[in-house]
């Protein structure tokens, strides 16, 4: 039986059946997913929640290529730890700038400058996704945005090949990621949404509608490459607004179809409720349009799945969680109170032992703080999912942790 | 049944149906009462940063995405966002209408995280200087102080007491009377939690997928840690459903869709034993509309 609630054989013939694919050789890829039952007895009973449909197993039909992921160092995480980083909520961009280098050594075994070739080649575009959700608290700090803008342009990037970007501009702008800034380079987000219409006040829609009715941002996605959840978004104008497209596909955006030849992830360290909103869920959520509606039935797996396209999976090259300040409870939401200065960088090519590593840590501070705690395995499940579909390293005996 | 049972049972009814009107008269004002915001000036020098922003339940996610389903599931009906500065500094303000105050004091519950009151207000609170929850009526409110800056305390207070102005309280006994199905022997304080469905209950225990106890957003269950003659800690949730049939549904329910994780030890018509990944004791029960469930026990409570 395979324990995996996402991954039932049942509902698993029933997605090739969908996607009308035939062979045995995918039987037996499909057979690989599960993993053994916890306890035989149970292996009979009915599952209450059959698992929706996706087309995952498009995904994994795609041939890999020598940087897929988990990367080249699949497995490994290095954590750096300076106290000088951040002090009274000032950040010290020159100890930051050091814990990255620090870090890069420790993931590469090279100095920074002899690592880049590991990743990049001068002519790359490289995407830079970060995380602007609780812009001035809990949102990726522009100075270890900073620091590996500096090492890109260093090892022979051009300033006008880097984009750091994420799902909403405006959110991009709200934490610090303008022009101004980031001068000559690219600052884009796959979409807008209009804030006075997602309240219900605007009688002028035409900034985020055309006049077909359409949202303006939906020429920023691809319609060849989507990942399909068998559900479909709400149909109202203000789930329009804010997704862009509210049918069955959720599509990646064109920015990393078309444009981006490489990808450095930098996402916070904070919580999701009893799980983490770090590496997978910054890239899973951040890439695709149309996601509320997975976030009932497939909240993790989103995580695990759409990282699993080659989009992604090919592109990826390097994680790094800003842990330089950790929330470790009321996420996904910035929540000031369960906000603390942690200090700490964490850098790795695969962003399943990265989250592995970060979801242990996040239990033990809720621990250390008093934070009532449920560590049922459906919260962390994702990253051993991950690791059946070859994307990276979830088994902490496998994993290689090292610490500077 | 004897006589007195009977009378004990008429008792019993005529108690609940007073309950009931009690809390529908405090409820029923609170559907209309919108929280009234601070004008500028409320504190000289402060004044509102942008137009007030306003998410009823089909917009809240465009707030909170991820994190809407809780607040949903509690009975969300509308939120309220300013936000004022003075000069560089700001702080803001959320107040989240929900459906009644029961659903208000859950949710506060769940997000205060260890309740530590910090002003004199009016109102039961929680936090420190970059945020401060509170719960009035059916109105939980938010104060942020992104900066942290000690010395916006004062202003934090202040806004507080200017939106609790506006609010009618209710006494806890009325909105928290769901939390007195829990027996006091042995609760640890601080711990008490309100449940409505299964983003609730997630913060307390995974039985399996989905709305295992069958709450559909719509029963309250109270839940609480309690301590062991050992010292250990083991958490207790009790729902009282509408009646009898309902909570041996609610009963079945679970048992009959616990997840992998989770295997059952021993079973009779009303109660079950089980054993969780952690190795961790579990213990079910209905008694008439009660279901009284135990879980983390270090041992077997029925072989302790």
């Amino acid at each position: 039986m395979d324990n995996h609630r996402s991954l039932s054989v049942k509902n698993r013939i029933g997605r090739r059946r969908f996607l009308k694919i035939g062979g045995g050789s995918l039987i037996g890829a499909g057979l690989l997913l599960g993993r053994p039952p916890l306890w035989p007895v149970e292996e009979k009973k009915a599952n209450p929640d059959p698992r929706i449909k996706t087309n995952i197993d498009e995904a994994l039909k795609v041939p890999r290529t020598p940087v897929s992921l988990p990367g080249v160092f699949p497995g490994k995480v290095a954590e750096v730890r300076d106290e000088r980083a951040l002090i009274h909520d000032r950040i010290d961009s020159r100890i930051v700038a050091g814990m990255f280098a620090k870090g890069m050594t420790a993931l590469t075994g090279k100095k920074p400058e002899e690592s880049f070739g590991l990743f990049f080649e001068p002519g790359d575009v490289v995407g830079i996704k970060v995380n602007p959700v609780g812009a001035g608290l809990i949102s990726t700090r522009l100075e270890v945005v900073d620091a590996v803008i500096a090492w890109l342009i260093d090892g022979g990037i051009q300033r006008k090949n880097v984009v750091i970007w994420d799902r909403f501009d405006y959110m991009l702008r709200d934490a610090g990621f303008t022009p101004v800034r980031y001068p000559g380079i690219g600052i884009e987000g796959l979409q807008t949404m209009d804030e006075i219409a997602a309240e219900g006040k605007a009688q002028d829609e035409s900034r985020w509608l055309d006049a077909d009715g359409r949202h303006v941002s939906e020429k920023n996605f691809d319609p060849d490459v989507y990942y399909f959840a068998d559900i479909d978004g709400p149909k109202d104008k203000a789930y329009l607004n804010q997704h862009v497209f509210n049918g069955k596909y959720s599509y990646f955006g064109r920015l990393l179809t078309r444009k981006l030849t490489k990808i450095v992830n930098i996402p916070v360290f904070k919580n999701t409720g009893n799980g983490i909103s770090m590496a997978t869920k910054n890239i899973g959520y951040g890439a695709i349009c149309n996601t509320n509606r997975l976030h009932k039935p497939l909240f993790f797996d989103v995580c695990t799945e759409v990282l699993a396209f080659p989009v992604i999976r090919d592109k990826l090259v390097l994680n790094i969680t800003d842990g330089l300040k950790a929330q470790y409870d009321g996420g996904p939401e910035p929540a000031p109170r369960f906000a603390l200065p942690y200090n700490r960088l964490f850098l790795s090519t695969d962003p399943f032992a990265l989250d592995s590593i970060c979801h242990r840590l996040l239990v033990q501070m809720r621990k250390e703080m008093n934070v009532r705690i449920n560590e049922h395995p459906r919260y962390s499940d994702y990253l051993l999912y991950g690791q059946k579909l070859g994307l990276g390293i979830a088994d902490f005996e496998k994993i290689e942790h090292v610490r500077v | 049944m004897s006589g007195s049972d009977r009378a004990g049972g008429r008792k019993d009814t005529v108690n609940k149906i007073a309950r009931l009107l009690c809390l529908l008269l405090w409820i029923g004002p609170f559907r209309i009462l919108p929280v009234q915001l601070p004008e500028d000036g409320f504190v000289k020098g402060w004044n509102r940063l942008g137009s007030r922003m306003y998410f009823d339940r089909n917009r809240l996610f465009d707030y909170i995405d991820g994190g809407a389903e809780l607040f949903l599931e509690f009975g969300f009906q509308s939120l309220q966002l300013q936000k004022y500065g003075r000069e560089k500094e700001e702080i803001s303000v959320e107040a989240y209408l929900m459906e009644n105050p029961t659903a208000a004091l859950g949710i506060y519950l769940l997000k205060c995280g260890p309740e530590t009151p910090i002003l004199a207000l009016p109102a039961r609170n929680s936090g420190d200087r970059y945020q401060l929850a509170l719960v009035c009526g059916a109105t939980y409110v938010v104060i942020n102080n992104y900066s942290g800056a000690q010395e916006l305390l004062p202003v934090m207070g202040e806004l507080a007491a200017r939106v609790l102005a506006s609010l009618d309280p209710v006494p806890e006994t009325v909105s928290g009377e769901v939390l007195e199905l829990l027996p006091k022997p042995g609760q640890i304080p601080g711990t008490r939690r309100i449940i409505r469905g299964p983003y609730s209950l997630q913060s307390i225990f995974t039985f399996g997928e989905g709305d295992m106890l069958l709450l559909k957003g719509r029963i309250f269950a109270a839940a609480a840690d309690y301590r062991e003659s050992g010292g250990t800690v083991y958490s207790r949730i009790v729902v009282r459903y509408p009646n009898e049939g309902y909570a041996r549904s609610a009963f079945l329910h679970l048992q009959k869709h616990l997840d992998s994780y989770i295997r059952v030890l021993s079973r009779d018509r009303d109660h079950f034993v089980f054993i969780d990944f952690q190795n961790r004791y579990g213990r079910v029960e209905r008694q008439k509309e009660l279901v009284d469930i135990g879980v983390r026990f270090v041992h077997n409570p029925d072989n302790p």
